[in-house]
């Protein structure tokens, strides 16, 4: 997930340094990169749409290098389902009212989608495997919320 | 320590701890499938609020673009057909030049009748612009078509030009933008801009939407897109390569080569103002 926010990251960073430098972005696939950043959907509120997504990103990364609890994982959800709606909004505009579509925009939404789907995946799963993997006769449950007497337990026949 | 199956006591103690046990179990199954229940209603929370926010600006980038144009409104009922009228007056206008053709200064816009931002600048520097130098006669502009939107701006862009054609290009063009609408919604019909050519006064709307398909006007408007377009090209082998969307500007001593000018914003005059008094004074 790191490695794919990491990913996300550099083109949102890369949207955003050719947003404010006004300099020529490279549109893979013969896209419409320059009509889609001269719409006027390519700001939010005067917000550049790709600062949003920068800022997105960041917050996400920051919250997959916290340590995983409860709380980190479902701010993860939060964010990278947030992020998943943006970039539906943002590619349906791209098919509906533009009418262009910017590779660099349709990747970071196809990133952004696999990402909300591990997070929520990750959130409704409880604790990582590494920890699980550790509990014993825990029956998979999580080692967070598992009785504490379930270590004490003596083994069958002790 | 061995104990022997079927004496009382070993049976209680296993009995006990199998009791223990399955009473552990069923509580931790039961904490399982509670925490599982709230994690599911909290993402079920967390996606009715996303929907809820992209709903919420799916309606407010919806109708945020100009008040359409009612089909009543025609002649001077044209929104801001008068104040377009006012800023022009006086001014000599030649084709897709504005202002003394002796004015010390340049300004080149390659600009798309759709694009939102373009309008910006019209509306919001733009008419500064004029009154301080065009009128002055310290600059001379020059309008130039980049459509890069969609057909309907490359349909925009004839008829303006033909209004060009009446040296009336500068008032269709600003009274365009000042009614333009939602880029690609299919709303530059012939009806449209009939209505924006009533509201330039003097110009001969049916003769404009009759020259816009003649060779000279169709002529002009390839020739900008294609300079444009060469202009656009980072291989292009020529003075001023950088354009990369609209609008893209031209700023220069008049009579020499034209130099890229990259405003930082689009909204604020002074921004244009200083690069414009730095030729002036050089």
């Amino acid at each position: 997930m790191i490695g794919l926010t990491l990913l996300g990251l550099g083109v949102a960073t890369y949207l955003t340094i050719a947003h404010y430098s006004g300099g020529t972005t490279i549109c893979p696939l013969h896209g419409g990169c320059e009509t889609v950043q001269h719409s006027k959907y390519s700001q939010l509120a005067g917000v550049p749409v790709a600062l949003i997504g920068l800022i997105g990103y960041i917050l996400i990364l920051g919250v997959l290098l916290t340590p995983s609890s409860e709380t980190t994982r479902l701010i993860a959800v939060v964010l990278t389902v947030g992020g998943f709606g943006f970039s539906i909004y943002l590619t349906g505009r791209e098919l509906f009212s533009i009418h262009a579509i910017c590779p660099w925009c349709v990747s970071s939404a196809i990133i952004m989608t696999i990402l909300a789907c591990l997070s929520i995946w990750r959130f409704l799963r409880g604790e990582d495997v590494p920890l699980k993997s550790t509990s014993q006769g825990a029956g998979g449950l999580d080692a967070a919320t598992a009785s504490p007497s379930s270590a004490a337990e003596p083994l069958p026949g002790a | 320590m061995s104990s022997t199956p079927g004496t009382d006591p070993d049976l209680t103690r296993k009995e006990r701890r199998e009791q223990a046990r399955a009473e552990r179990k069923a509580i931790e199954e039961s904490q399982k499938a509670s925490a599982q229940r709230r994690r599911l209603m909290q993402l079920g929370g967390v996606v009715g609020v996303v929907v809820v926010i992209i709903a919420v600006i799916v309606v407010a980038t919806s109708s945020g673009g100009a008040h359409k144009l009612k089909a009543t409104q025609t002649g001077s009922s044209v929104p801001h057909a008068a104040e377009v009228q006012a800023r022009f007056t006086g001014i000599p206008q030649k084709g897709a030049e504005l202002g003394s053709s002796t004015a010390p200064v340049t300004l080149q816009e390659y600009a798309d009748l759709q694009c939102p931002f373009c309008r910006q600048y019209t509306l919001s520097v733009f008419p500064s612009l004029v009154r301080k130098y065009v009128r002055e006669g310290k600059l001379r502009m020059e309008f130039h078509n980049f459509d890069i939107i969609g057909p309907d701006s490359i349909k925009a862009s004839k008829m303006a030009m033909a209004a060009g054609q009446q040296n009336l290009l500068w008032q269709y063009a600003d009274l365009f933008y000042n009614n333009q609408q939602q880029e690609n919604s299919g709303y530059v019909t012939d009806q449209f801009l009939t209505q924006i050519g009533s509201g330039v006064k003097g110009l001969n709307v049916n003769k404009a939407l009759t020259e816009r398909f003649s060779p000279t006007v169709e002529g002009k408007v390839n020739n900008d897109n294609q300079l444009a377009r060469v202009y656009g090209s980072q291989y292009a082998n020529l003075p001023v390569p950088g354009f990369n969307g609209t609008p893209s500007f031209l700023l220069y001593k008049t009579g020499t080569t034209p130099q890229l000018y990259s405003p930082t914003s689009l909204t604020e005059p002074a921004v244009f103002e200083t690069a414009i008094n730095k030729l002036l004074k050089g």
